[in-house]
């Protein structure tokens, strides 16, 4: 039996790089991984082009077809409807920034809904629509309203990007651990870069750790 | 003020919102779409004005009718889109109305593509609509630039009474880098020309027309006085490891970042290699190329075009020393592909 | 003694470039009346149109812009949405607003902008010398339907206060003509109308004014007048096609 993974939340929080780590670490426990790339708001940093690395780790891929990759036409790949039903699967939803990209769980909430499903509010606090508890719960509300589905949990991700110090996660981890609270959701675990994973131990947070790789990042920058 | 993780467009936004820009009008077209959803989201907060317009004509004018009120207004598009508001661009230009305009650009020719590409050069810095006109054109390269450069672009415009073009590529829009948050703008130029309503004083006019030829080549007269101005003073470039450059790369936007990266590669292998950016692509920094013919034997012009801005640097460089181009359209190229192009080049003029 | 005609104070009193006998002249005038008698002048920016009337800021005595073909009614979107206590008002010609300028026009009055707009319908592109406009007459001649407007050709002529004024933006929408003291009268009582409309915050007008061109229609201003009762009133009825102010 697999499990349904959904990674929502604000534009450029993080997402699509989590699902990606997630969906080729769920591939060492389970042999049918699925990531479906539901991003159709954001065409130049989506997991699209990771086919050839995915494949290699095993995990499927449902993404919009080649031809409409770099246009601006989004498509929800057919297959992953199909997908959905299939209970052995493991799904992993990666999809679009804030309201508008999750307006496609909505279409697909009916097909999620049959099964169990986990769904995570993953927020960088150092984005600007991030920085405030009021942000955050509008942000919750219309995007729980956009997929008509329910939260199980916050994903906690402060970075900026190629700048980040452990400074900056140790704050912004902090900021996120307080917004969970207040959300009344369980803090499922901190992401930081592969970097920050050995200098983090010495500080003995009380979350589970995970180093992630950046796929999507063009190493020139 | 706080440092905050920002896409290039929302840092444009933003960057103009700081600027004390609160009118932006404004059509829907992809990767541009993100500034305009940014500032619908922003502007009500700041008691401003987001305003969808019917078409990118439309939304030029509703430009025209913002500025010649006095307020700094933006607009922004992609490629189709600039092309649609040139008849207003022209208008703009022509009225001395400050404004700033936006093309988060993508490849062409015709739909073309939402891909890389840094084609509409020509556009933005030739002229673009009808008549003799110039735009100040700024290429950013960074998501700090991006806000740093709307801030500039508003000053500018008002300071020299005439539209600002930023230049950005799509995919500068969509990255992620860390922003410096800067202090909103207080400093106002004073619009007395503006059309405000006549109260207490003589009646103003917007106006394009000049029928009497006199009129009219005085008017050209006017404006390239003024352009002279704008050349002798706001001419930009970064310059990297050219005091002993052999060869210099002239390469703006996003792409010069890769660039960057390559000519660190390629100095490692012994070739006197260096970086022009033209932060100002209208005025083109033709005095910094012309610094480096003490030592330049070569130049090479990198684009994602098939070669626009070379002809540029070509004007720049009067034949002294050859100048190569090497373009690639709908991908940013990578520093090993680009390190491998300096260094062709390199060897063919021996300075390998 | 007595005044009995004088130049209003929102004209400039400069020598019309109009041709004897054009609609353009009395049109200005009514339209100057009414900023004078609404005591409106120091607070009006008019946007002139490409056509005859794009020298119109030369006798407008108050803030004046010169369009773009067609976009009098984005430029003055863009006014009215800094100045919002302004009175805007544009002045287009068929050309101008029903032909170039028709998404325009029809958005503005979509989305209810509060700008009055002066639509002077004489048939004909009169300043770039009689070609066919969009509310050319059918059989009418012109240098551009020198056969005479078929409708199989060139199709119908457009009735622009009519279209636009369902939309629910729209708040007052009329149609006067200038071919008679009385009528003139009654296009004056729009005009008033459309910027009290404006004044009042109530959304969009729009005062169609039916005109005329005698020298592109090769007949003098007399027989011009004669030609507007006789031909365009029938196919362009004059009256309030909306007001939502109910006054």
């Amino acid at each position: 039996m697999g499990n349904i993974a959904i990674f929502s939340g604000g534009f450029g929080s993080g997402k699509s790089e989590i699902a990606l780590n997630y969906a080729m670490e769920m591939s060492r426990y389970n042999s049918q991984v699925v990531l479906a790339d539901l991003d159709m708001v954001n065409p130049y940093f989506c997991s699209r082009e990771l086919e050839e690395v995915l494949q290699g780790h095993g995990v499927k891929l449902a993404a919009p077809i080649e031809m409409l990759r770099f246009s601006d036409v989004p498509q929800v790949p057919a297959e992953v409807i199909g997908f959905l039903g299939m209970e052995e699967n493991e799904m992993i939803l990666d999809v679009g920034g804030d309201e508008v990209g999750s307006w496609v769980l909505g279409y697909l909430s009916g097909h999620i809904r049959t099964r169990s499903y986990q769904m995570y509010l993953v927020i960088n606090p150092f984005r600007p629509f991030a920085a405030s508890l009021e942000g955050i719960i509008e942000l919750r509300v219309s995007l729980e309203k956009a997929s008509r589905l329910q939260f199980t949990g916050v994903i906690s991700n402060p970075n900026m990007a190629a700048g980040t110090e452990v400074a900056d996660i140790i704050a912004g981890h902090q900021q996120v651990t307080a917004y969970a609270e207040k959300l009344g959701l369980p803090m499922k675990f901190l992401v930081v870069g592969e970097r920050f994973y050995e200098p983090l131990k010495a500080y003995g947070l009380d979350v589970e750790v995970k180093p992630i790789k950046l796929y999507l990042w063009p190493e020139w920058l | 003020m706080a440092r905050v993780l920002m896409k290039g467009n929302e840092a444009l936004g933003e960057g103009a919102v700081i600027a004390g820009c609160r009118y932006f009008f404004g059509y829907p077209i992809t990767p541009q779409s993100e500034v305009a959803e940014y500032l619908a989201r922003r502007l009500p907060q700041v008691d401003g004005v987001f305003l969808q317009a019917e078409s990118e004509v439309a939304a030029i004018n509703m430009v025209y009718g913002g500025s010649a009120a006095g307020a700094r207004v933006m607009t922004g598009s992609s490629g189709p889109g600039l092309s649609l508001k040139q008849e207003g661009i022209s208008f703009i230009a022509e009225a001395e109305l400050p404004c700033v305009i936006a093309n988060i650009s993508r490849g062409g020719p015709g739909l073309g593509g939402i891909q890389p590409a840094q084609s509409d050069y020509f556009q933005s810095c030739k002229g673009g609509g009808h008549g003799d006109y110039r735009l100040i054109v700024l290429a950013p390269s960074s998501v700090q630039e991006m806000m740093d450069f709307a801030l500039l672009a508003f000053d500018l415009a008002d300071r020299y009474r005439t539209p600002v073009l930023i230049m950005s590529e799509g995919m500068l829009g969509q990255m992620m880098e860390p922003v410096q948050v800067r202090e909103p703008v207080t400093e106002r130029y004073e619009k007395p020309w503006a059309t405000t309503g006549c109260i207490n004083r003589e009646p103003n006019i917007v106006n394009t027309l000049h029928l009497l030829p006199t009129e009219l080549e005085d008017r050209n007269q006017h404006l390239f006085s003024k352009y002279a101005r704008i050349a002798a003073e706001e001419k930009r470039a970064e310059m990297v490891m050219t005091e002993d450059a052999e060869l210099v790369v002239v390469a703006y936007g996003l792409l010069s970042r890769v660039v960057k990266k390559a000519i660190t590669e390629v100095r490692a292998r012994g070739v006197k290699a260096g970086l022009i950016r033209p932060l100002t692509l209208w005025p083109f920094p033709d005095t910094h190329i012309q610094k480096c013919l003490d030592t330049a034997k070569l130049f090479l012009t990198i684009e994602i075009s098939m070669g626009q801005m070379v002809e540029d640097v070509k004007l720049a460089v009067n034949g002294r020393v050859p100048v190569e181009f090497y373009g690639r359209i709908g991908v940013i190229p990578s520093p090993q592909e680009i390190e491998r192009a300096i260094m062709a080049v390199a060897e063919r003029g021996g300075l390998a | 003694m007595k005044t009995v005609f004088k130049v209003p104070q929102s004209l400039t009193g400069k020598e019309w470039h109009y041709c004897p006998g054009c609609g353009h002249g009395i049109i200005h005038r009514l339209i100057a009346e009414c900023m004078d008698e609404l005591d409106v002048r120091e607070k009006t920016v008019g946007i002139c149109p490409v056509g005859c009337g794009v020298l119109a800021y030369e006798y407008f005595n108050c803030d004046m812009l010169e369009a773009a073909h067609g976009r009098a009614p984005a430029v003055g979107t863009g006014l009215k949405r800094v100045l919002k206590d302004r009175v805007i008002f544009t002045y287009q010609g068929d050309g101008d607003l029903a032909s170039i300028g028709m998404a325009e026009i029809v958005h503005a009055a979509s989305r209810g902008e509060k700008i009055s707009v002066f639509f002077i319908n004489n048939t004909v592109y009169g300043m770039t010398g009689g070609q066919m406009a969009p509310t050319t007459l059918l059989g009418q001649v012109t240098t551009t339907s020198p056969y005479g407007r078929d409708k199989d050709r060139e199709g119908y002529p457009i009735r622009i206060a009519e279209m636009l004024a369902p939309f629910e933006g729209a708040a007052y929408v009329a149609r006067v003509a200038i071919n008679t003291p009385a009528n003139a009268a009654r296009a004056k009582r729009a005009i008033k109308k459309a910027f009290e409309t404006q004044l009042n915050g109530a959304g969009f007008s729009l005062v169609e004014i039916l005109s005329t061109c005698p020298t592109n229609w090769g007949l003098s201003p007399v027989e011009a007048m004669q030609w507007l009762a006789d031909n365009m009133i029938p196919y362009y009825p004059l009256g309030v096609y909306k007001d939502k102010e109910g006054r």
